[in-house]
């Protein structure tokens, strides 16, 4: 069986190749130069398709910057500096959690009695993963509309990018109520 | 001949191109819905909400949100070889009904985690029956801090409760706080009358309120309590106008809320009223009409409509079909569904890819480290239960529709 199957197998090749309407016996016919020719010709066929595909391919577009700037930056409190002359100084650092540059426009204390200054002056614009650190520099200027213990105190801090402006309430938490609380009962050298 | 060469020639650039277009093609990378073992476990997370009754518009987006992460885990085949399953009890917004959902839920060795309840007085009833099962329960909605955080947090004392008690909504230490400074500070109200409806969640949130709004300089004209359930207002609305107030704080939620904002306006009272994430429903401007038109509520998180991680959720939500609106509480339901799901995957993928016997317990455990970017932000929770994210917003009734007055987070 095996062997029948092997001559078998040989004749069909050589069948092909005797037929002069075969490929292979064109291929051959051909002068080496022109077989040369002939691939050259047809990779730089196929490489200009693939050249055409990968040019065409759809390309992961990068995602729009936020229509709410304020939800992509994050602000935390780094801790308070003496300035002198009922003034005192709270750090902040901004960081921009969002594609596209955003700019601090704006920053205002909740409390009323207090007037604010910032270093550097705004507005400041922070990078895409980046982050920047501004010093508020608050000096009471009204004692009677700073309140002694309130819990929540904030600042409002203003946002923009290219597409929207924002603003967003910075509750800066605990250590940042009993600096203020305590900068400002000096400066209004309350008991 | 010339025929001839040219079929070669196609034959040999065809070959090339496709075989350099298969190198350069990028798969799709999508997760296929098909691919759950034959010998799926199937475990099912519970949920507890008000469906009927007249709190059931956040109920029932509590409970389709759930359901859509369920649908969503599934589809994506999150836990290999385990398909999740939602049962949702209505508790009507009673303690008693929610505290036998708890007994029914933990009797059911297949559930696994319970999203809810929605009111804070409800929870209080159910806690210690989870608690005692091991038997894990997150929810989206409750504000009261003294479920995390004990009776003592107010004053710096905060021993958690229970270990098996988590939730993905803020609490009303902040939310209180907040809806006062923006009373104060932006509204410039310094007078105000409090008004809760004697239920766990209103009297806590008027008590933060109060202490902060007093704390700032701003003084209470006046206090009432009405009884949750209620229509006629009449001797609450009379005390407020002669108390010479100029803002109402409520505590409690938009079915007496809403009743009690049009009695006032009605009888000619001209301040705001301002209330908590109870009062911040569509039905709340529905019931009170154009009395509404100017009144004020905080609610938990970030507006969802303005979170890109929600877009997705959002997307599903509506082509899932559901009826009912997602609510104010559906990101937080899905993200609260979404922690039970990877604690699973955590337990699961820890043995071996099957979930043990019992994975109650293991369950509870794995909450702790549980942190994913969700529909409504980072999701994970500090050493109380809370969440860690602490978003807030101020909501006005501008033109019979809620409006997005301000955001504020807590980073300390």
């Amino acid at each position: 069986m095996a062997g029948e199957s092997g001559a078998w197998r040989v004749e069909i090749l050589e069948s092909n190749d005797r037929d002069p309407r075969s490929p292979r016996r064109w291929w051959r016919r051909q002068s080496r130069r022109r077989r040369l020719a002939l691939v050259g010709l047809a990779l730089l066929i196929a490489l200009a398709a693939a050249l055409a595909r990968f040019l065409t391919l759809p390309r992961p577009v990068p995602p729009a910057p936020t229509l709410w700037p304020a939800l992509h930056s994050t602000v935390t409190y780094d801790g308070s500096v003496a300035r002198g002359q009922g003034s005192t100084g709270f750090v902040i650092t901004v960081r921009d959690e969002d594609v596209a540059a955003v700019t601090v426009t704006q920053i205002h204390f909740s409390d009323a009695g207090l007037t604010l200054r910032t270093e550097p002056s705004l507005p400041i614009q922070v990078q895409p993963g980046q982050s920047r650190r501004i010093q508020l520099i608050a000096t009471a200027t009204d004692c009677s509309r700073i309140p002694t213990n309130d819990e929540l105190p904030f600042i409002d801090v203003t946002f923009r990018n290219i597409r929207a402006i924002g603003q967003e309430s910075e509750i800066l938490g605990d250590r940042y109520t009993a600096d203020l609380h305590q900068s400002m009962t000096a400066a209004c050298r309350r008991a | 001949m010339r025929n001839r060469s040219l079929l070669m020639l196609t034959a040999i650039a065809a070959a090339g191109t496709l075989t350099l277009s298969a190198c350069g093609s990028r798969a799709a990378s999508g997760a296929s819905g098909s691919s759950s073992a034959s010998s799926a476990t199937t475990v099912t997370i519970g949920v507890d909400a008000p469906l009927t009754g007249p709190l059931s518009a956040l109920g029932l987006g509590i409970r389709n949100s759930v359901d859509l992460a369920i649908k969503t885990a599934n589809k994506t085949n999150e836990v290999p070889g385990i398909t999740f399953k939602i049962e949702a009890t209505d508790d009507k917004a009673s303690p008693q009904q929610g505290q036998q959902n708890a007994t029914t839920l933990v009797a059911d060795s297949n559930v696994v985690g319970v999203v809810g309840p929605l009111n804070s007085g409800v929870a209080v009833s159910m806690q210690k029956i989870f608690d005692e099962a091991n038997l894990v329960e997150v929810s989206p909605a409750n504000t009261n801090p003294s479920l995390t955080q004990g009776p003592s947090w107010g004053t710096g004392t905060k021993v958690r409760q229970f270990k098996s008690y988590f939730r993905t909504a803020t609490t009303d230490a902040i939310q209180g706080p907040f809806a006062a400074q923006f009373v104060y500070t932006t509204l410039a109200k310094k007078k105000v009358f409090l008004v809760d409806n004697k239920l766990t969640y209103g009297v806590g949130l008027v008590a933060t309120f109060k202490d902060e709004f007093t704390k700032l300089g701003g003084t209470v004209a006046g206090q009432d309590h009405v009884t949750s359930g209620a229509s006629d207002y009449s001797s609450t609305v009379t005390a407020i106008k002669a108390s010479g107030a100029d803002v109402v704080y409520f505590g409690g939620e938009y079915p007496d809320g809403a009743p009690l904002a049009k009695q006032l306006k009605a009888a000619g009272y001209n301040g705001p009223v301002v209330g908590g994430d109870g009062m911040k429903d569509d039905t709340f401007i529905k019931l009170a009409g154009t009395a509404s038109e100017g009144d004020y509520a905080t609610s938990v998180g970030a507006p969802v409509e303005s979170l890109d991680s929600a877009k997705t959720y959002i997307a599903n939500y509506k082509a899932g079909g559901y009826t009912d609106p997602y609510a104010a509480y559906g990101g937080y339901s899905y993200d609260s569904a979404w922690s039970i799901i990877e604690a699973v995957k955590a337990v699961a993928a820890a043995n071996n890819g099957k979930l043990p016997a019992n994975p109650r317990q293991a369950i509870e455990t794995a909450m702790a480290q549980v942190s994913f970017s969700g529909v409504t932000g980072q999701v994970s929770f500090d050493q109380y239960g809370d969440a860690t994210n602490k978003q807030l917003t101020v909501y006005g009734v501008k033109s019979g529709q809620w409006a997005t007055i301000k955001t504020g987070t807590f980073s300390g």
